[in-house]
């Protein structure tokens, strides 16, 4: 009995869905490109930071900084514009300026002090931290080359970078950005879906009706839980075509993973629907609400490890960025359950409680009226 | 005559939006509230790192180096572990982020032949973190093996490592993370308010059918098109005000250059936004249509345009595309005025770009919604 009122439920939401179809094409077609943008463009290891060299030493000493700092692959040359304001940096056209001061190798073996003078841009704090320490180094690693000339004495470090050892960037983002894709989509369709009903005042057939608020919502949720699931699927599959991008291991945690990220994506949708009266201000919500957490809150670009304590706890609250860990672990890691279990029942903890609130909701929407 | 129908319109849409008061908290309210939040939260920096430590040699020169990884708060001791296997099942799990391995024979042979060698496996799946991560390792490494050298060289020949650059920040001497991604936020969040706040209030009287009541009503479309505009714009500007007078306050943002420049220029933006906004919603045929491409249009110029993320970076194509996005130009102004306090004499080609989107978007939407109109 319950059951068959909950399929019509879903079987009406999909039949109003599919009636606009270019809406439906819209609705799968965007996230592709989404996908496709996302996975071309961004970078998340730092590149071409312009650099102008001002070297008045001239020497082989700091000929040797030089081609060092070059050695790194981080920086491109841009020429040197003198020092009166706007210099290369107030322009924008260099983001590090390194000047070697004349006499700097004739002052260095007589000990005197005449550093290089480093001017970093920080008003761009990614490039600045980059740059910073990939100059430390430089200028450590030359160090240790002079006076390892003196007395061989030295830890050589291996570093491995796990799981991606070509450093494909494709691996780095396209999980990340199906999170980002698959927490926006899906929540505003049915936002959009509920408050249009409440705008039209169909709504009120509905709440006329026996159908109890648990069934409306678990209806309605399934209903663009499935369309969600097509969106991940579609995905998946383009991030294979394209990107190259293949599940690692056990492919069950993606299985069960996905539908409960869609329940708790799902959910917060009807929660904004719910709670705002017209479509207007639906939109905004889940464009701020959603579009700001899914880009900046989920590790999608930034680790998280830095967020500070009470800060963290917003975090902590988005159901995306358990998403886009599993998503790494599944596509990249292949950890299996053993790393993801966790993930998913956050996940479905989270997805729970927001069911309750959207329930507690209704209701309350069901007795006002 | 015109001016006083234009009044009583733009008198009717803008009672029309505050009677929204949901629409009006989410468009003044939410994007300060968010920019104070995100302002927090981002964070560039690389610290806190869970390392697992496997010291196989267990003598004071492993722990001095184990130390040397722990000192300054980028690696935490999270776990000791006593095997290979346990490290390496660790880092594949995720656990840790990170595993130093030092060999049982460390010190001798470090002693003994002059080199030694450790393993650092870093979990390499956020590129950002790991390419900072490993950074760390090879600076840390190399200090160490300074000291060493430092302590090893007969005295007089003693070095106090001459030639250390002087790394200066300028603009932003303590690297604060707030002063970059303030600014980012700000323009994400009129971004979004704006394309979609214009988007979807222009379609709502073609949803509603009562497009056709104000087609009978003796205004011009121009009019019926400059109400819909101005109380958005008017309210947006006020809340790009309020943001900047928070990050003023919260953030300390230093605000060197021209602010009424930065104003008229983030009014502009805000244009731009409410152009695009107006444009998409004349080529949809209904809300849903309009809402679909609202967001997805907000997701690549926020993320092609330098908000949060670094231009320099992509690909070149995508260079070259971010010219073509105004949020670009914008954040270019507006970090420009804020942070370098460089006026138009730098930043004039990104002005005359943001003023010709400005032109162009309210053009096509003006001529489109006319269009629709008539």
């Amino acid at each position: 009995m319950r059951i068959r009122r909950i399929r019509n439920q879903v079987f009406k939401e999909l039949e109003q869905f599919q009636r606009d179809r270019l809406g439906v094409a819209l609705a799968f077609v965007l996230p592709v490109i989404a996908l496709l943008i996302i996975g071309f463009a961004i970078r998340l290891e730092a590149r071409n930071i312009a650099m102008a060299v001002q070297d008045l030493d001239n020497t082989a000493l700091s000929r040797t900084y030089i081609e060092r700092l070059y050695a790194t692959h981080l920086f491109v040359a841009v020429p040197w514009r003198g020092s009166v304001f706007p210099d290369a940096i107030d322009r924008g056209t260099a983001q590090v300026q390194v000047t070697i001061p004349s006499g700097f190798t004739a002052n260095a073996i007589a000990n005197h002090h005449n550093p290089v003078q480093v001017l970093i841009d920080g008003g761009d704090v990614i490039n600045a931290r980059v740059s910073n320490l990939a100059i430390e180094g430089v200028f450590l690693s030359v160090l240790q080359n002079q006076l390892g000339e003196l007395s061989e004495l030295g830890v050589v470090s291996q570093i491995r970078l796990w799981f991606n050892p070509g450093r494909r960037e494709s691996l780095f983002i396209v999980p990340g950005a199906y999170g980002v894709i698959l927490a926006v989509f899906p929540p505003l369709l049915i936002a959009i879906a509920l408050v249009r009903e409440k705008e039209q005042g169909t709504i009120l057939q509905l709440y006329a009706s026996s159908l109890s608020a648990a069934e409306l919502l678990l209806g309605k949720s399934l209903a663009y839980m499935a369309v969600g699931l097509g969106e991940a699927v579609l995905l998946f599959i383009v991030g294979f075509l394209l990107f190259g991008v293949s599940v690692m291991g056990d492919p069950t945690p993606l299985m069960v993973g996905t539908p409960v990220f869609m329940l708790a994506s799902v959910q917060l949708g009807l929660i904004i629907g719910i709670f705002t009266t017209t479509q207007s201000s639906a939109v905004q919500a889940i464009g701020t609400i959603k579009v700001l957490t899914a880009f900046l809150l989920a590790g999608f670009l930034f680790p998280l490890n830095s967020v500070a304590f009470p800060f963290s706890v917003f975090a902590y609250l988005v159901p995306v960025r358990y998403f886009i860990e599993l998503c790494r672990n599944v596509f990249v890691r292949g950890s299996g359950w053993l790393g993801t279990w966790h993930l998913v029942a956050i996940m479905l903890f989270i997805g729970s409680i927001e069911f309750g609130i959207a329930w507690w909701g209704m209701r309350r929407m069901q007795l006002s009226r | 005559m015109l001016n006083r129908r234009l009044l009583a319109l733009l008198i009717k849409e803008a009672t029309e939006l505050l009677r929204n008061r949901q629409l009006v908290g989410f468009l003044t309210l939410s994007p300060v509230l968010s920019m104070v939040i995100f302002g927090f939260v981002l964070n560039s920096d690389v610290t806190h790192l869970r390392l697992s430590i496997l010291d196989q040699n267990q003598v004071a020169l492993s722990r001095e180096l184990v130390d040397a990884f722990t000192a300054n708060k980028v690696f935490l001791a999270d776990r000791y572990t006593d095997s290979q296997k346990d490290l390496t099942h660790q880092v594949q799990q995720g656990q840790v982020d990170a595993g130093l391995m030092i060999p049982a024979t460390f010190n001798r042979d470090l002693l003994g032949t002059g080199k030694a060698e450790i393993e650092v496996a870093i979990d390499g799946i956020n590129a950002y973190s790991s390419g900072i991560a490993k950074g760390y390792v090879t600076q840390i490494t190399t200090r160490f093996n300074l000291h060493l050298l430092q302590d090893n060289l007969p005295m007089g020949t003693g070095l106090e490592l001459p030639a250390q650059p002087e790394i200066k920040f300028r603009y932003n001497p303590g690297t604060k993370d707030s002063w970059f991604f303030v600014p980012g936020v700000i323009g994400t969040i009129l971004t979004l308010s704006a394309i979609l706040a214009a988007a979807v209030e222009a379609v709502r009287e073609k949803d509603q059918g009562t497009l056709e009541q104000l087609l009978m009503t003796p205004v011009a479309s121009t009019a019926i098109l400059i109400s819909k505009v101005v109380p958005i714009s008017g309210l947006l500007t006020i809340t790009l005000t309020m943001c900047f007078g928070v990050a003023r306050l919260i953030f300390e943002l230093p605000f060197r250059g021209n602010l009424l420049l930065l104003w008229i220029f983030s009014i502009l933006y805000i244009q731009i936004g409410v152009g695009i906004g107006l444009a998409i919603s004349t080529f949809s045929k209904n809300k849903l249509q309009t809402i679909l491409v609202g967001i997805f249009l907000n997701i690549p110029i926020i993320l092609l345009g330098g908000a949060v993320t670094s231009i320099n970076s992509m690909p070149l194509l995508f260079r070259w595309v971010a010219q073509l996005n105004p949020l670009y130009h914008y954040l270019i102004i507006m970090r420009g005025i804020l942070l370098k306090g460089v006026g138009l004499q730098v930043w004039w080609v990104n002005a005359i770009a943001m003023i010709a989107f400005a032109t162009a978007t309210l053009l096509v939407s003006a001529h489109r919604y006319r269009r629709q109109l008539s």
